[in-house]
């Protein structure tokens, strides 16, 4: 999709006229939200296994393997090669496209079939196979959705989280002749037995992957609906499209990761399906893919690791806890972003990936309140990173120069005492009535008052009142 | 409750200087009551989050070398300690490590003067130990706003609601979100802010309705406050130092 996070601050305004889809979003997440605080705190013991442990252990593990990812990933592609694997190293999104038009080509397919991928989005892949010619079906019911209706997902976990159910009642009943008043797993019913005959027809199946394994070379899928095991197991071909920072260094850790993320993601305890590939079918088993690519996408990730800074972003497992917990979020859904990160996870990715000046915006859309970091099951500082973006968005100055002398000003101000007192007295020259200054056509003033009374600003000021009594009261008082 | 009386230095914050005057005030009264020797220097100003948060950290570092000059002066004593009414100007202080990195000398000051300070509650809670209240407020329904910063940086959730608890008043349950201040954020993406405030208001005026509304925080207040003046309601929003101290307005009206 074409990123219009430039446009945020207009495209944000719209969004929030949505009702219907803001109503939705806040009851979606709000739910997985809750769900999530019941399945961590079950494991919010004091010894040392409890759930705060588990989280600086999965953020340890993950700062190891950033520290040395080279190696890890080097790891990971002999242990992939040596179970049947090809792998394919993918610098930016064309190459990763290239990389994967190339295959498919070579397979003379017709039909695709699809799971949940964010990295696919990431490469906008699905308009370049369909330029190519070919079918592309998205299998996952929430990408499945958007996909008769053209949109692009507005959450990584919940896709079309922004939809309310009745939207696709409609759908379904206008298409498939599906009851308006569907339940959800009727509604899923109906798309299974729409989807069940492209299953069977596709030569090539496409999935994402939550983990890379190094010790074993294998890719882990997490998904609760069974789509991602057909999509890998009953094409001819599977290719897997998966960032290079999905890696963890052993099968042993892998517990503890789908520990963190089932709970973070969904408040499950363990996802419905947990499928663990390793290579392509051996000759003694009876099904599996005949060939299986694995597409390892750097796209900017690199610039990432290479950075102290924002480094921590790479440990992300793409859980979008702090999406659901997001207060922002949480009220303009997740299109507002402009592109395919939404919430806190992209207000911190989306200006590595599409460059600070398309998206600096994004890290502004936060009180900082910290609900992200709270939750973040691998320890993300994401309001420290958010500064982060708005500190370097200063210094290439794409905040504005009249900002810019606020600031400088304010400092003055604030390090001068004659001007900081002269300030102070000045500011109640504003005009009040019933105790509310009264409204005023001037930048800031007019912003908040859009919405929001300000008390008047008048009468003696603190320090004036410890002058005037304060001060001596605790003289007699110490007495 | 020791004997001996702890020396106060408050930082009563820019925004209670000009704003919250019978808050600051309200701060000087309870630490007096609690026995305190409280002490206010008129060098004091900003603590530099407006700058720090909207990412402009040349202004942000000139404000932050400025408050550690100021309160490095004033700490004589090994016991001294400085309160400050608001907690989200309590947490800023903490920034400073991370600002000012590069600066040896300012960080020798930095691990002097900023693990002497407490947010209010904090203080009257965790170091006075108290367990008595000089108001009494049986009867009264409040409803206790967490600042973000207050709760995730500081560790303030218990503290305010132990010094109402020990007032007699009773605590309503309200959304727990974040009220959309966030400083510049209001002013920036007001109506993001604005949707965000609505959500925390509706809930409180349409369900359970309260006698009072407060914090920690005179940043939330003021969000809160601004928004509670548009609708019809009576609720009063006033800072916990007011609602707890005797000799403040909200107790004789
Ligand atoms: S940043 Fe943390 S909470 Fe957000 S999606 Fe990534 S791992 Fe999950």
């Amino acid at each position: 999709m074409t990123p219009t996070s430039k446009s945020f601050k207009d495209i944000h305004e719209t969004e929030l006229t949505k009702f219907d889809m803001r109503a939705a979003v806040l009851r979606g997440t709000s739910t997985v939200d809750a769900r999530r605080k019941t399945a961590c705190t079950e494991l919010d013991t004091d010894d040392p296994s409890g759930y705060q442990a588990m989280r600086t252990r999965a953020a340890s593990i993950k700062d190891a393997v950033l520290a040395d990812l080279p190696s890890y990933l080097e790891e990971f592609a002999n242990n992939a090669e040596a179970a049947g694997a090809t792998i394919h190293f993918a610098a930016d999104a064309a190459d990763a496209r290239a990389s994967i038009q190339n295959i498919i080509r070579s397979k003379g397919a017709k039909v695709i079939v699809k799971s949940k991928s964010m990295v696919s989005e990431e490469i906008d892949l699905n308009a370049a196979l369909e330029l190519d010619g070919y079918r592309v079906i998205e299998t996952d019911l929430g990408e499945f959705i958007l996909q008769l209706e053209h949109e692009h997902p507005s959450h990584i976990v919940l896709p079309a989280v922004h939809k309310p159910k009745v939207e696709v009642e409609r759908m379904f009943n206008k298409l498939y002749d599906s009851p308006i008043g569907a339940s959800a797993d009727q509604l899923a019913q109906t798309a299974r037995r729409v989807i069940r005959q492209d299953f069977l027809d596709a030569e090539v199946g496409i999935s994402g992957g939550n983990f890379l394994v190094a010790d074993t070379g294998s890719i882990v899928i997490v998904e609760n609906e069974g789509n991602a095991r057909l999509t890998t197991s009953l094409p001819k071909c599977h290719i897997a499209i998966v960032g290079i920072e999905k890696i963890i260094p052993s099968i042993d850790d892998l517990p503890l990761f789908l520990n963190l993320l089932s709970r973070s993601a969904t408040g499950q305890r363990s996802t419905v399906f947990v499928s663990t590939i390793t290579g392509p079918k051996t000759s003694d088993e009876p099904d599996g893919p005949d060939e299986m690519h694995i597409v390892l996408v750097d796209n900017r990730r690199s610039t990432i690791l290479a950075d102290e800074k924002l480094r921590p972003i790479l440990r992300c497992i793409r859980c979008a806890a702090c999406v659901n917990t997001c207060p922002v979020y949480q009220q303009i859904g997740g299109h507002a972003y402009g592109w395919v990160y939404s919430g806190p996870i992209g207000a911190i990715l989306d200006p590595v990936l599409l460059g600070l000046e398309n998206a600096y915006h994004l890290p502004y859309a936060s009180s900082l309140c910290g609900a992200c970091t709270e939750v973040c099951p691998v320890k993300i500082p994401i309001d420290d990173i958010l500064v982060e973006h708005r500190k370097r968005a200063v210094t290439a100055s794409l905040t504005g120069s009249l900002e810019a002398m606020a600031m400088a000003s304010f400092a003055t101000v604030m390090v001068n005492h004659n001007l900081y007192e002269a300030a102070t007295r000045l500011a109640a020259v504003m005009p009040s009535s019933n105790g509310r200054t009264s409204r005023l056509p001037l930048p800031v003033i007019t912003d908040w008052q859009s919405s929001r009374d300000l008390p008047a600003i008048k009468g003696p000021r603190f320090r004036d009142v410890w002058k005037q009594r304060l001060a001596a009261a605790g003289a007699n008082h110490g007495a | 409750m020791s004997i001996f009386k702890p020396r106060v230095h408050l930082f009563i914050t820019c925004v209670a200087d000009r704003l919250g005057v019978h808050a600051a005030e309200s701060t000087v009264n309870l630490l007096r009551l609690y026995g305190c020797d409280v002490h206010f220097s008129d060098l004091q100003s900003c603590c530099g989050q407006p700058a720090y948060n909207a990412g402009h950290h040349d202004a942000a570092k000139q404000v932050a070398r400025y408050w550690l000059a100021t309160y490095d002066k004033l700490l004589t004593d090994a016991n001294d300690i400085i309160v400050t009414p608001s907690g989200s100007c309590g947490a800023m202080l903490h920034h400073y490590k991370d600002l000012l990195a590069d600066e040896p000398d300012q960080i020798a000051v930095y691990d002097r003067v900023v693990p002497r300070v407490r947010e209010l509650t904090q203080f009257l809670i965790d170091d006075l130990a108290v367990t008595e209240s000089f108001v009494d407020l049986g009867g009264v329904t409040v409803a206790y706003h967490d600042s973000c910063h207050a709760m995730r940086n500081l560790g303030v959730y218990e503290q305010p609601r132990n010094l109402l608890k020990l007032s007699g008043a009773s605590l309503v349950e309200w959304d727990s979100s974040c009220c959309g201040f966030g400083g510049l954020f209001s002013v920036k993406l007001p109506q993001i802010s604005t949707a965000m405030l609505d959500r925390k208001l509706d809930s409180v005026t349409d369900a359970l309705s309260a006698d009072f509304l407060t914090s920690t925080d005179l940043g939330c207040l003021l969000q809160l406050d601004g928004g509670l003046q548009r609708r019809s309601t009576r609720i009063k929003t006033v800072h916990i130092a007011e609602l707890l101290d005797p000799a403040n307005r909200v107790h004789t009206k």
